[in-house]
């Protein structure tokens, strides 16, 4: 995977959009688990919350590691 | 006996002790965790910054402060709108640099428009998104205004200027959320159910007769204060989970619900006492009457919102109580046909028992109506118990109303001051000239918008004095002996502390905002810092001249613009004269949110730059709502198929007397309600005791007279000074609001 992606010159970390693709994800996928009503089973939602966004940011970005996109 | 004094002392003073812990845990251990975390938060983007040698890590420290807040929800939102127009900020300083930087005079022009323009759009905005587009103004300032001198390296500026934002955003959000935190959500909940249980103690003392008319305006503004509050803590909460977002509809219908029984309160309890006061001018057995039958089935009613005296706390005791209105309404109508025969007195002439049971079917109408909006309203705040009732559609919410021509003047103000400090900086060369007019900038478009820009921009002032006291002392005095970075976190710490612990007392919190912008800058902090003593007083000097010219560009240049209360009022006139015409249940739809939306106005952030405005404009918005529904209620009337209909000159009489009430047409309006009124009496069979369709046009015109005839109405509909203007109050609520609504920070 290559380290920086270049956009017209400007260059761009190549986890951006891997980021801005988990942060896509994220959205829905929170606001399904708030209407299962899971968080209210958690001790720290927010914790929770960012805990299950690094899994899935870090997740897609080890993914796209290997598949050396 | 005496061995029971000492076991009640010890339990008295347990209650004491467990008030004054509970107390002290709603107030102060919030401060206490708010100073920990902020202070933590801003060594961390300290540290993070250095650690990645970014350029300016005070820009870094300055975030932190500026997004810092109690409750996550707060920082979150703020965080989100700062960074989104640091954003849209650094791509316009980009652009701008890159097309204009040749010539100097355009580019400043071009500076001050693109001011102006986010000045203009922050007016039309509320809470933190206002805050974002201010922002976006000045940031193109920060960023751009350095790279004049070198162009080439205004892309790098941008880059570092959003990282270094970022940094302080992520820092402090993170540990809001994460380390022991206090959630807008409960802020939140505990909002709406004090609405709730406001309402509920008004509609009580209304209901039972103890309301005074004069109070009036107390409860308007507090009304408008609690939905401004109820919207900004919506917004905040929205930011720290779905729960919230999936509520949002709920709440809407809440605030809507809560906007329309409080209406329905007030025509309800003014009508009664127009009565009231007829009565002691013409006295009239058969109306006393009518006015103690419903005044007892009023009182019912107040019985049945507290059960057992005791107000709901929660949406369940809410829900606990809505069969028993329920129920209760639907006995209300053939309860009051019941009572009408009552009202007739057999001593009064056949005239004066038909006006009676007039005034009786009117309020009893009212009444009704009365019932249903507080049914509504209470199961709007029941439904936050029921999973179900999400489906059922959003309310229309508060929109925010805004004077086009206001928010104009507000960017050309902006514009104005930018604009000087340029032609100053320009005309004297000033070496300090690029910091000034940055700070000109933040200056100029944060308070532009505010009530009290020059009270504003003089605490900033104060804040800056205190700043580079306090930065001097540190950085000559302290800062030199720390050798790492935990050693320079120690001896930042308590300052840091100092600045978030004033920031955080309402007394004090304007001069504590500015303290912790201006602080970390004067510092300084760099990877590798300069100590200039000379470069940090010159900076100081700097930024006391950029709040001079900041506040010479509110008092001198366009002073003359900044009172709109004219406009305001006649935008709440053009309300009440609309009524006259159009569909009726769209009119009725735009009054209660026009007029709702202007109310806010009055207490928000955009009210008149006159305060002392404030309780006569509250009391003109509270007398066009009660015009708009009572010619309402006529027109209903007259759309009856057995009504007679109304004749149209009297509508375009009333039209062009409420349009603007100081013009001489209310005597004419009030001549010709009264002669329509008794044609249709003449043309119609008077028979007091029956209830017929035919008498609802007569009723509802006799209404309206009255109405109309009501001279502390009139004052209030015309915004003159009445005695009891004065006694508007200025609610704690009021601050709090102005705390949030107001954006903080550079």
């Amino acid at each position: 995977m290559a380290p920086e992606l270049a956009f017209d010159g400007v260059l761009f970390p190549s986890l951006l959009p891997v980021f801005l693709i988990s942060a896509l994800i994220f959205w829905p996928l929170e606001t399904l688990l708030t209407r299962a009503g899971i968080y209210r089973w958690l001790w720290h939602p927010s914790l929770a919350r960012l805990s299950l966004f690094i899994l899935l940011f870090a997740g897609l970005a080890l993914a796209r590691g290997f598949s050396g996109v | 006996m005496s061995s029971a004094l000492p076991g009640h002392s010890i339990a008295q003073l347990r209650r004491l002790a467990q008030e004054a812990l509970a107390d002290w845990r709603s107030r102060d251990a919030l401060r206490l965790l708010f100073v920990l975390r902020t202070v933590l938060a801003a060594i961390v983007a300290l540290g993070v910054s250095m650690a990645l040698s970014l350029g300016a890590p005070s820009t870094a420290m300055v975030t932190v402060f500026i997004v810092a807040a109690p409750r996550s929800g707060d920082v979150i939102a703020k965080g989100f709108y700062r960074i989104s127009a640091t954003l849209v900020g650094a791509v316009a300083a980009v652009t701008l640099v890159a097309t204009l930087v040749e010539h100097r005079t355009s580019f400043l022009v071009a500076l001050s428009l693109w001011i102006g323009l986010c000045t203009t759009g922050a007016a039309y905005v509320r809470g933190y998104r206002a805050y974002g587009f201010v922002l976006a103004g000045y940031t193109v300032t920060i960023i751009a205004v350095p790279a004049i001198a070198a162009p080439d390296l205004v892309f790098n500026i941008a880059v570092m200027r959003a990282t270094e934002v970022l940094v302080g955003i992520v820092s402090t959000a993170l540990i809001a959320d994460l380390l022991l935190p206090e959630y807008a959500s409960h802020t939140l909940r505990d909002a709406v159910s004090k609405a709730y249980a406001d309402l509920a103690a008004h509609a009580r003392s209304v209901a039972s007769g103890r309301w005074q008319p004069q109070q009036r305006l107390a409860r308007g503004l507090a009304l408008a204060e609690t939905a401004i509050a109820l919207e900004l803590r919506r917004e905040a909460a929205s930011f720290e989970s779905a729960e919230i977002r999936l509520h949002g509809p709920q709440l809407r219908r809440f605030a809507d619900a809560m906007s329309r029984a409080d209406s329905e309160l007030h025509g309800w309890s003014l009508a009664v006492d127009r009565l009231r006061a007829a009565q002691a001018q013409t006295p009239n057995p058969a109306a006393m009457t009518a006015l103690n039958l419903l005044g007892g089935l009023a009182e019912e009613f107040g019985r049945l919102i507290a059960p057992n005296q005791r107000l709901p706390r929660s949406s369940v005791d809410a829900a606990a109580i809505e069969p028993a209105l329920a129920g209760w309404r639907e006995q209300l109508s053939e309860r009051a046909e019941l009572l009408r025969p009552l009202v007739a007195d057999p001593q009064n002439d056949e005239a004066s028992n038909l006006r009676a049971s007039m005034d009786f079917d009117a309020l009893a109408e009212r009444l009704a109506t009365l019932v249903d909006r507080y049914i509504e309203f209470t199961s709007s705040y029941a439904d936050f118990t029921r999973v179900q009732a999400r489906a059922k559609g959003a309310g229309i919410g508060w929109l925010p109303h805004t004077d086009g021509i206001e928010a104009i003047f507000m960017g050309l103000r902006g514009a104005v001051g930018i604009g000087l400090m340029s032609m100053f900086w320009i005309a004297t060369d000033w070496p300090r000239g690029p910091s000034a007019l940055v700070l000109t900038a933040v200056s100029c478009t944060l308070f532009a918008t505010l009530p009290q820009p020059k009270a504003a921009v003089r605490g900033l002032m104060m804040s800056v004095v205190l700043a580079g006291v306090l930065a001097v002392v540190v950085k000559f005095g302290m800062l030199p002996h720390a050798d790492d970075f935990v050693s320079m976190a120690l001896v930042l710490a308590p300052f840091l502390a100092f600045c978030a612990w004033i920031t955080v007392i309402p007394k004090t919190a304007t001069i504590g905002r500015g303290v912790g912008m201006f602080f970390p800058v004067l510092l300084g902090m760099q990877s590798a810092p300069d100590y200039d003593l000379a470069g940090t007083i010159n900076e100081v000097l700097g930024a006391l001249t950029a709040c001079a010219l900041a506040i010479a560009a509110f008092t001198a240049i366009v002073p003359l613009a900044t009172d709109f209360s004219g406009r305001l009022r006649r935008s709440l006139w053009r309300y009440a004269a609309r009524t006259c015409d159009g569909d009726i249940d769209r009119r009725r739809h735009r009054l209660d949110h026009g007029v709702r939306e202007l109310l806010t106005i009055l207490v928000g952030r955009n009210g008149p730059q006159r305060p002392e405005l404030r309780p006569r404009l509250t009391a003109c918005a509270l007398a066009v709502l009660e015009a708009g529904h009572a010619v309402l209620a006529v027109r209903e009337a007259a759309a009856r198929p057995v009504a007679a209909g109304l004749s149209a000159a009297l509508l375009e009489g009333l039209a062009e007397f409420l349009a603007d009430p100081r013009n001489r047409s209310r005597a004419r309006s009030i001549v010709e309600l009264e002669a329509q009124e008794q044609a249709l009496l003449r043309s119609q069979p008077t028979d007091a005791s029956k209830r017929g369709a035919a008498h609802e046009l007569p009723a509802a015109l006799r209404q309206l007279r009255l109405l109309l005839s009501d001279e502390r109405w009139y004052a209030d509909l015309c915004a003159r000074s009445s005695r009891d203007a004065a006694d508007a109050l200025h609610s704690p609520l009021a601050h709090d609001t102005q705390a949030i609504g107001a954006p903080h920070g550079a």
